[in-house]
């Protein structure tokens, strides 16, 4: 999150490994830059992984990789650093087709010394190539199609004459119109009105390159103040942000004034303190600032205009006291973050299971259904490829079964199977039921094979229903969706939405149509009160009066509850 | 009916044989003790399956049980040689993991070895699958076959049977203290019809299914996915029309048998509660 203007090498008809690296620092401050704009263009209107939050953070695990690696003495070691700490940082689907077209970029820049057009245009395609490898069913009207057209366009220019300048140019041109006919490729993107989000980070990406080939690397404040809000309300829910345990005090505020010189206040905020962001423009700046003295900060931005909307936390105070709470709920706080219980013992056979899950009483049902290890994560925050195969290696078994029981995560975790030597398969679960479903299956004396097998089988003996809060405005199968609202999901699909909980509940009871459950298992969230809970056991307990109920306290963020029909 | 033999078999009350066909083949069944507090029955003799239920339903203390004494098996090594004429018994009992009864029925051997010579056999199973081994060994009896010939045998064809079951509950097995490495079982989710197996004389999990139906469905799956099967028996206790569907559902896949259907002992009961619905199959040998 600093600001120092970046070198550029505007004129130069080759890069350095030094400049490759600049370039991709640019390309990922403007990818971030505009994050929730990519957000935005999500289409489903579920707090699920976001693609510009997922392809942000992979980008920075890539350059934190190539920095540690020292790697600038040619652009093909600088490349293919980078493109590891891609592949280890991948998070969501997004991620992970982002961490290949990387892979491709530094595959097509092997042994490259500097970098000419010509090579560039080769990276594009060996990128462009590997992406599609990426994902057994490639998707047109998706960021493939982005990076495909991007390439397809920049090795008809590069020649051993052409300048990066101009491959990158063509390359941005060809991924921009490809981006807007992507709402022509995919009936889901012309229903909700908006551009492929994935692809909008490449072209961000590409965007990047190409003005930092142009010496043009500033970037442009044009966020409105009611942007500049929701930026900000979305940073401070990133907890990676604040770090794992930050102390002092974290201070929000607004300044306005007249004639504000930004540039040189963003400047003077970030030497103030940690975790900085100042977004705005000459007539108002919103202030994010982790510092031990507010009062300095706040005296400063007097200077500048008068404060609104001042807030103060004591972090210090703040992280104590999550951990005291932590210590009191669960004696094993202090292990890893993807590491959910200290159980290698309890591996039965030859063979370790891991599972994704957010959530205490998730992970606890996961447990007790035969899985060995919960790595944190699923809905808003997918764990990366790195998180996973931390997992896996932990495990004292060379066979290792793995369950993302999230759509967007399973990409991550086929990636760690290329990884590690041990033997790693995963079962594509797509929600915690399928997680359960498929553990249900695990035979303690069967081999891998024949386990992935009835695994895999077991997720269509299940469905799943969640219920949760829209996080945008979206019209989707029918349904008519306001941010805010109750939505109601079967299976993944979207069937009902509104502001009372007994006629959502009912409503997508309605939607499993033929299914006679016999059991019910309501896993309650964070957010769901005991009224509600209430309500819900009456409408389920009145429509189907055979079937068993079981209320687990789930404590899943979001979801106010997540339902295994059986 | 019995020709060439020259050994006597003995088994115990948990191999769930019916009274008749036990008799029919000359099989001496030893029972367990079932308590209820201070009264004590004699398994199978003195309280039948029903009668178990229905009492282990209308009682507030869980029953328990216990072995054999070394004294009921000599008496049935004593008054089985008697009876039959022979100096050579097979005594084939549950598996030793689960029960204490192969030790008293070994020290018994132990002390009548001048008069009769008793090969004590660890059935590594229960209920049918101990069943099906005594049957076995009254089948290779008359053949002529002598008393270690037998019991090698049956040790040889251990892998043949497979005991998967399903309780309404893990609780009992778990107060039993026989839930074995299907402990980790006992958790979060309440509503769990966990399969359990029989894998070398210990309970383990198998499947872990979440409703009856499943775990029916389940125990089909199991017998027929099995290529070679000769014999199948289906365990219950308290619900014979899901038994009856059951052995049904799995006919075809024994042309030469009718499934039998078996009430579960009380003894078995006292660890598995009611509801129980279980499978037990006999793989034909390569013979």
């Amino acid at each position: 999150m600093t600001n120092a203007p970046v070198r550029t090498a505007a004129g130069h008809a080759t890069w350095t490994g030094e400049q490759l690296l600049e370039a991709l620092t640019f390309a990922a401050r403007l990818l971030s830059h505009h994050r929730d704009r990519v957000n935005a263009l999500n289409v489903f209107p579920i707090p699920d992984g976001d693609t510009g939050t997922n392809m942000s953070l992979t980008m920075n695990t890539s350059l934190d990789f190539a920095v540690k690696a020292n790697a600038t003495d040619t652009a093909g070691h600088l490349a293919d650093r980078f493109a590891y700490g891609a592949l280890m940082g991948a998070r969501g689907n997004s991620g992970v087709i982002l961490s290949q077209i990387w892979r491709g970029f530094a595959n097509g820049l092997e042994g490259c010394h500097v970098i000419t057009g010509e090579d560039l245009g080769k990276a594009l395609n060996a990128a462009r190539e590997k992406a599609y490898q990426a994902v057994m069913r490639p998707v047109e009207g998706t960021m493939l199609t982005v990076i495909r057209v991007a390439a397809e366009d920049a090795v008809t220019v590069a020649t051993p004459d052409s300048s990066i300048t101009n491959v990158l140019e063509t390359a941005l041109k060809g991924a921009r119109r490809a981006l807007a006919e992507t709402p022509e490729m995919l009936e889901i993107l012309k229903q909700a009105g908006v551009v492929d989000a994935g692809g909008q980070g490449v072209v961000y990406l590409l965007d990047g390159m190409y003005r930092y080939a142009l010496g043009n690397t500033t970037i442009d404040e044009d966020s409105s103040s009611a942007q500049i809000g929701a930026e900000m309300d979305f940073l401070d829910n990133v907890t990676e942000l604040h770090g794992e345990d930050p102390f002092g005090y974290c201070t929000n505020f607004m300044v306005f004034g007249q004639g504000i010189d930004f540039a040189t206040a963003r400047e003077t905020f970030s030497n103030m303190g940690q975790s900085v962001v100042a977004v705005g423009d000459d007539t108002v700046v919103k202030v994010h600032i982790h510092t031990e003295n507010p009062g300095e900060v706040l005296a400063y931005a007097l200077t500048l205009g008068y404060l609104d909307q001042i807030k103060i936390d004591n972090m210090t105070l703040q992280t104590e006291e999550l951990k005291g709470q932590r210590a009191d709920a669960d004696p094993h706080h202090d292990r890893p973050r993807w590491a959910g219980s200290p159980i290698p013992d309890a591996i039965h056979g030859d063979t370790g299971i891991i599972a994704v899950a957010a959530g205490d009483g998730l992970a606890d049902a996961l447990l007790s259904m035969g899985a060995n290890l919960i790595v944190n994560g699923g809905q808003t925050m997918n764990p990366s490829t790195e998180d996973l195969l931390s997992a896996v290696e932990s495990l004292p078994v060379d066979k290792v079964i793995l369950l993302p029981n999230n759509k967007n995560i399973i990409l991550s975790a086929q990636q760690v199977a290329e990884l590690t030597t041990k033997s790693v398969r995963i079962i594509p679960s797509k929600s915690l039921p399928h997680g359960l479903a498929a553990l249900g299956r695990f035979g303690f004396d069967t081999d891998l094979e024949e386990n992935v097998a009835s695994m895999s089988a077991a997720l269509a003996d299940v469905a799943c229903i969640e219920i949760t809060t829209a996080v945008r405005d979206v019209e989707l199968n029918g349904v008519d969706v306001k941010e805010g609202q109750l939505i109601g999901l079967v299976n993944g699909d979207l069937v009902s939405s509104g502001s009372d909980m007994e006629s959502i509940v009912s409503a997508t009871f309605a939607a499993l149509s033929d299914i006679e459950p016999e059991l019910l298992t309501v896993f309650t969230g964070k957010d769901a009160t005991s009224e509600e809970t209430a309500k819900l056991e009456e409408v389920a307990t009145t429509l189907y009066p055979e079937a068993e109920i079981e209320v687990i306290a789930g404590s899943q963020p979001h979801y106010h509850f997540i339902i295994d029909v059986e | 009916m019995t020709t060439n033999r020259t050994v006597a078999i003995v088994t115990d009350s948990t191999c769930d044989l019916d009274k008749d066909l036990a008799t029919a083949r000359q099989i001496t069944v030893v029972p367990l003790n079932v308590h209820f507090g201070e009264e004590v029955f004699l398994d199978q003799v003195e309280i039948s399956t029903d009668e178990f239920m229905a009492k282990m339903a209308d009682t507030v203390a869980l029953p328990t049980t216990s072995q054999p004494s070394v004294g009921a098996f000599e008496r049935a090594y004593r008054e089985t040689a008697e009876a039959q004429g022979v100096k050579d018994i097979v005594c084939v009992v549950l598996s030793s993991k689960l029960s204490g009864t192969f030790q008293s029925a070994s020290i018994a051997a132990q002390n009548l070895a001048d008069e009769i010579n008793v090969e004590v056999v660890d059935s590594f199973s229960v209920s049918y699958g101990l069943g099906f081994q005594a049957l076995r060994a009254a089948d290779l009896a008359d053949t002529g076959m002598d008393a270690s010939a037998i019991a090698a045998t049956l040790q040889n064809e251990i892998g043949r049977y497979q005991v998967v079951f399903f309780a309404e509950t893990l609780e009992h097995l778990r107060r039993g203290g026989r839930i074995g490495k299907a402990a980790q079982l006992v958790g979060t989710l309440l509503q769990l019809k966990p399969l359990l197996r029989l894998d070398e004389g210990v309970i383990v999990p198998y499947e872990r299914t979440r409703t009856r139906s499943k775990a029916i469905k389940a125990l089909e799956t199991f017998v027929n996915d099995i290529s070679a099967i000769d014999e199948v028996t289906v365990l219950y206790n308290t619900t014979p029309d899901d038994a009856k569907a059951l052995a049904q559902a799995v006919q075809p896949k024994t042309p030469h048998h009718t499934p039998v259907l078996a009430k579960v002992s009380p003894v078995i009961a006292t660890h598995l509660g009611p509801g129980v619905l279980g499978v037990i199959v006999k793989e034909q040998t390569g013979e």
